[in-house]
């Protein structure tokens, strides 16, 4: 036993003998006591081998414990202002001084590149190798990656937060605001390098002279002469359901193609692509373009589900062809092209009890309506973008060829609408230098032509129309042909935190507006039934906008004035009329930031306004097979005051969030609709003189709570709306009310890593009074989610859906279940998805609505149970 | 769906309020480096990688680290201060050439040099906060392994930070007790540094010697004092606030299926320096 106590007692010693401690003190030669000097304790015989290391306090001073059993040890300085000092001594408790001698050591200058970003000037280089992965589909998914980028689900792209200006592909504008279909499709295989443009102003004369804080793209490609096709195909049941896009895109240096194909009849509406709406500065653009509907039937879809794969009966295609050729280094020429065509279909079950003068009848309808879709939209724009001129000229024709078919109790009522549109607009956009300053003039001018007309059978308002015989068919004949034309100018002054802008703009427009109707072919004489309108419209408007903008304080004020002419000619009726009117719109909103965590908003507007001139049809037009309206001899006059007040609450630190806000307006009018009822569920309405108000109040308070270690949020929200106005029926005047109170419960928990669950609860209560009835209804949603994510090529979903509502005594259940999964095998071209819809097979969707004299139940016939295979694949 | 970044992007604008800032000048600069920021917002997604470059000003007490971006961003906010705020808004942002700051880098962090002090200054939402710490680190030396790192002998070391293991590659030659984020108390530069999972890698990439007395600035502001899971918990309320208002379903057209894929995500996107 006596070799392990040896042993141990051996250790202790050399243990021992193995931590020194050694302190000492630096002093500079020119008195100072150096401080944060880097003491290394290294081997006598390499400097390299540190065995520990100090730094000096702020006297100089440094203490060192060593463990080693070498017999001396060297002890070095380090620092940027004393000469490295070395000296050696022996591995044993000691104090120590070292003298440093003040001495100023340079590093050089240390650099190295390989970083994957590069920028001159304005513009910022990204290498699409640094940044692409293998998962990558498209240019879209590496611009995603790339800094300060990201893209939404439609393709658009964002920079910082703000959609970019432009999307150039080799420095051309191929598809402007549709350029989703390049980003969404395009190869990232193809692309070099992607540019952006910072502060770029598109308008080459203004570049250096006016700031332009928007961002824009320019997309490099790999190869002068690119092609590129990508496909998407999918299949499913009930035979047959599919859906496919097919994408082929040419690029080269004076010419660029890109072309689309899709069709589906999954229920994925098509029609969005072929009109986009685009917003800019928080308006719709392109708003005046729309296609105008004087006569239609009208949809039974149900409003309340988004989910427009639910109930979406389509049979859609769009062929979108975008073609660029570049004139010279300034000007070029471009063709955009799109068809879309649809066939939807729709089935409901609608009953009606009404409530007129303390009687209640109920009136039971089977509807089956179709509508067919066709239209063109081509774009030929001409631009021209020189250092001293810049004219963008766009000529667009649109022409749509629709109809929609309403067949009532298995062809009990037929109704058939035409609806054609056709519409010739050129935009004109030209800048000018004049010396130093520069001149913006804007026109715009279209044409348009809607020759629309309804077909009734068998014919209707037997009373009025055929002397109260039965008859074979009527048709209502509408149509409109305008002119329209728009000039404008502005300017904006900026002073510190102030703003100061002036728009000037003038506008005119020439009317024809007919309408009349035929029995059975042959029109009928009658000036009541006819209507010929024609009237000249001229506004002339400016608007000064002042804001004043501080880190807490935001001010708009809003001044806009406008002088309106109008000069009417009626010549069936006396709805004629010449006037000028000045209307005034102002507006005032003030947001305000207090203590970090509360922001208050409050905003006050004030309008009047004019109604339609369309609503002077004084002779009568068939709306519908249950309604016939008259219009009024004057133009409706409108006041609007409106106040909003929001008070938001955010705490980050606490996790608590919380808003509530307050909205009231008031509407006063000058005509009232009055509804006279003929019997068997026919109306017929006229205008009639009389001031009345609309008054709606409207609450809303939420509140949440994020649980950070469990990323867990739960959110409360709860809302209330009165409403209270005045209708007319039978030539007397009501007072009707409703109330809508709704509470809904969020929960979102992603507590565990492959896993996300939602669950959300809606509860509404709408209650509706009017003088004859009181209905009300209550709805329960319950919606229950589950994300799992095992790897990164899998992914599943389940959505489970309960909804019950109830009315009097009855209450509706419905049950929706959904099923999807999605696999794309590492480092293939493919990528595969199942998905089972309508687990449940819901068959119908209930909802409830009411109005002044009715309360309506729409059943509506929802897609049944379908199961799709999709497959995407890229050349 | 990177939402993510538009998010960031704002949180980067937001915290860009010209006239509110007031600065004081701590320090002159005499070295400034670069290191490159490599991080994994999501710790299981390889392709969550972001990269930011990021800048070690090094003053005679104090030094400063913080987004590559801020120092030209500051310098110009002083340099405009008498400007139209708009229009110096937009001469900054066009010079700051695109390389803006990610939300995981929004911070300064002020370290001094004879103490193991360390100051980490930020907005979480609009409040402006610091977390001050004490982080004496305990590092274990391994003097045999050596890398080259731009021609300089690298000696590893390796220590630990809330829940995470790191291993530092530093120089003895460049004789300055620094390094990235919170990291210092080497005999030497940290040129190299990464936690072992590699969802955070710094590397060294430049140096330059200042000597034309250029100020470190810090912004002057009332902060609050958070600790730093306050701090970690905050970040997380206020990206999740974002997400909302992004994601609205007011202003949003993206099914709801895209909308809960990309909440998962910015759920996982979670990956923080330091742990809680």
């Amino acid at each position: 036993m006596r070799i392990p106590v040896i042993f141990i007692l051996l250790a202790l010693q050399l243990n021992t003998f193995a931590q020194t401690n050694i302190t000492g003190s630096l002093v500079s030669t020119d008195g100072e006591k150096p401080q944060g000097i880097s003491i290394l304790v290294h081997e006598k015989k390499s400097k390299n081998n540190i065995i520990t290391f100090a730094f000096s306090d702020d006297n100089g001073k440094f203490t060192v414990d060593i463990n080693s059993t070498l017999d001396s040890i060297g002890i070095s300085t380090r620092s940027l202002s004393y000469r490295d000092t070395t000296i050696y001594l022996a591995n044993k408790n000691q104090h120590t001084q070292l003298k440093l001698i003040p001495q100023v050591n340079h590093i050089k200058e240390v650099n190295v590149k390989g970083i994957p970003i590069t920028t001159k000037e304005d513009t910022t280089t990204y290498m699409v190798g640094s940044f692409e992965k293998e998962s990558d589909e498209s240019i879209g998914d590496v611009i995603a990656r790339m800094p300060g980028f990201d893209v939404d689900t439609k393709g658009k792209v964002y920079y910082q937060g703000k959609e970019i200006d432009k999307y150039y592909i080799e420095g051309l504008d191929l598809l402007e605001r549709r350029y989703a279909i390049a980003n969404k499709n395009l190869s990232n295989k193809a692309v070099g390098s992607v540019e952006v443009l910072h502060n770029h102003q598109p308008i080459k004369m203004l570049r250096n002279k006016f700031f332009n804080d928007g961002t824009s793209l320019n997309i490099k490609l790999k190869k002068k002469y690119t092609t590129t096709t990508r496909a998407q195909g999918s299949i499913g049941l009930p035979f047959l359901k599919y859906s496919a896009n097919v994408t082929p895109m040419l690029f080269s240096p004076k010419n660029q193609m890109i072309a689309s194909w899709q069709s589906n009849n999954t229920g994925n509406d098509l029609s969005t692509q072929h009109h986009p709406f685009m917003f800019s500065n928080n308006e719709i653009d392109n708003f005046d373009n729309t296609k105008t509907e004087l006569l239609s039937i009208s949809s039974m879809a149900p409003q309340t589900i988004s989910n427009q794969q639910r109930y979406l009966l389509n049979n859609a295609n769009l062929l979108s062809y975008n073609y660029l050729t570049k004139i010279n280094e300034d000007a070029q020429f471009k063709t955009n092209i799109s068809y879309y065509n649809d066939f939807i279909e729709e089935d409901a079950k609608v009953s009606t009890t009404y409530y007129i003068d303390s009687d209640t009848t109920y009136l039971e309808e089977i509807t089956d309506n179709n509508f067919t879709k066709n239209s063109v939209i081509s774009d030929f724009t001409y631009t021209l973008n020189g250092s001293e001129k810049y004219i963008n000229n766009k000529l667009r024709f649109e022409n749509y060829w629709d109809n929609s078919r309403q067949n009532i109790n298995s062809s009990e009522q037929n109704e058939k609408a035409y609806i054609p549109f056709l519409s010739v607009a050129n935009e004109f956009d030209l800048y000018q230098m004049i010396g130093k300053q520069f001149i913006n003039f804007k026109a715009f001018i279209d044409y348009n032509h809607a020759p629309q007309k309804m077909r009734y059978q068998p014919g209707v308002f037997e009373d009025y129309l055929n002397s109260g015989e039965d008859y074979s068919e009527a048709m209502q004949l509408f149509s409109q042909d305008e002119i329209r034309t728009k000039v404008s100018a502005s300017f904006t002054f900026k002073r510190k935190d102030w703003s100061f802008s002036t728009e000037l703009e003038n506008d005119y427009s020439y009317a024809d507006l007919q309408s009349s109707i035929k029995k059975e072919g042959i029109s009928i004489a009658t000036d009541s039934l006819k209507n010929k309108l024609q009237w000249h419209n001229g506004e002339a408007f400016i608007n000064e906008v002042i804001k004043y903008e501080s880190p807490n304080l935001k001010l708009r004020f809003s001044i806009p004035f406008s002088l309106v002419y109008y000069n009417i000619n009626d010549q069936y009726h006396n709805a004629g009329d010449h006037f000028n009117q000045f209307l005034f719109k102002p507006y005032a909103s003030a947001n305000w930031t207090f203590k970090y965590y509360w922001t208050s908003s409050t905003s006050l507007s004030y309008r009047k306004q004019l109604g339609n001139v369309e609503d002077l049809t004084l002779g009568y037009i068939i709306n519908d097979y249950q309604s016939l309206n008259q219009g009024s001899t004057n133009i409706e006059q409108n006041e609007n005051i409106s106040i909003s007040s929001k008070l938001e609450y955010k705490n980050p630190l606490s996790g608590w969030l919380a808003n509530a806000s307050y909205k009231y307006k008031l509407t006063s009018k000058d005509i009232i609709s009055n509804q006279i009822s003929l019997g068997d569920y026919i109306w017929q309405s006229e205008s009639v003189y009389l001031n009345n108000d609309k008054t709606v109040h409207n609450a809303n308070g939420t509140i949440s709570y994020f649980m950070s270690k469990w990323q867990t949020s739960v959110e409360l929200k709860s809302g209330y709306t009165y409403n209270d106005y005045q209708y007319m029926l039978n030539d007397v005047l009501y007072n009707t009310h409703s109330n809508v109170s709704s509470a809904e419960f969020n929960f979102n928990c992603g507590a565990w890593r492959k896993f996300l669950i939602k669950y959300s609860y809606n509860y509404t209560a709408t209650q509706q009074t009017t003088s004859q009835s009181t209905s009300k209804y209550d709805k329960n949603e319950h919606t229950a989610s589950l994300f799992y994510y095992p790897n990164k090529q899998l992914w599943f979903n389940i959505n489970y859906e309960y909804n019950n509502i109830t009315y009097s005594s009855s209450e509706i259940e419905t049950y929706f279940g959904d099923f999807a999964c999605s696999y794309k095998p590492n480092k293939s071209k493919f990528n595969y998805k199942l998905e089972l819809r309508n687990i449940f097979n819901a068959e119908t969707l209930t909802q409830y609505s009411t109005s002044d004299i009715s309360f309506i139940e729409n059943i509506y016939y929802l897609r049944k149970r379908e199961l799709l295979f999709k497959v995407s694949y890229r050349f | 769906m990177k939402k993510l970044h538009i998010l960031l992007s704002l949180f980067a604008l937001s915290t860009l309020n010209i006239n509110s800032q007031t600065y004081k000048v701590i320090d002159t600069l005499e070295y400034l480096a670069t290191y490159s920021y490599e991080f994994l917002t999501d710790s299981t997604n390889k392709s969550s990688i972001k990269f930011q470059e990021m800048h070690l000003l090094m003053g005679q007490n104090q030094s400063v680290f913080q987004h590559s971006s801020k120092i030209l961003i500051d310098s110009l906010i002083i340099a405009y201060k008498d400007e139209d705020p708009k229009v110096a808004f937009l001469k900054i942002m066009s010079m700051s050439n695109g390389n803006r700051c990610s939300l995981f880098t929004q911070y300064r962090i002020v370290k001094h040099k004879t103490s193991f002090n360390t100051e980490l200054y930020e907005k979480v939402g609009k409040l402006p906060i610091v977390v001050k710490e004490n982080n004496k680190l305990n590092w274990q030396l391994f003097p045999k392994d050596t890398i080259k790192i731009l021609g300089f002998t690298c000696y590893k070391a390796t220590t630990q930070l809330s829940g995470r293991k790191y291993t530092a590659w530093y120089t003895s030659e460049i004789p300055i007790n620094d390094g990235p984020y919170k990291f210092k108390g080497l005999p030497g530069l940290i040129m190299k540094l990464s936690d072992n999972t590699n969802s955070h890698c710094f590397e060294l990439t430049s140096l330059t010697p200042f000597k034309n007395c250029m100020p470190i600035y810090l912004t002057k502001e009332n902060y609050k004092e958070l600790s730093q899971e306050e701090y970690n918990n905050a970040k997380k309320v206020d990206l999740l606030n974002k997400m909302k208002r992004y994601t609205n379903p007011a202003n949003s057209s993206a099914s709801p299926e895209k909308l809960a894929r990309m909440e998962a995500r910015m759920q996982r996107e979670n990956n923080y320096i330091e742990k809680y």
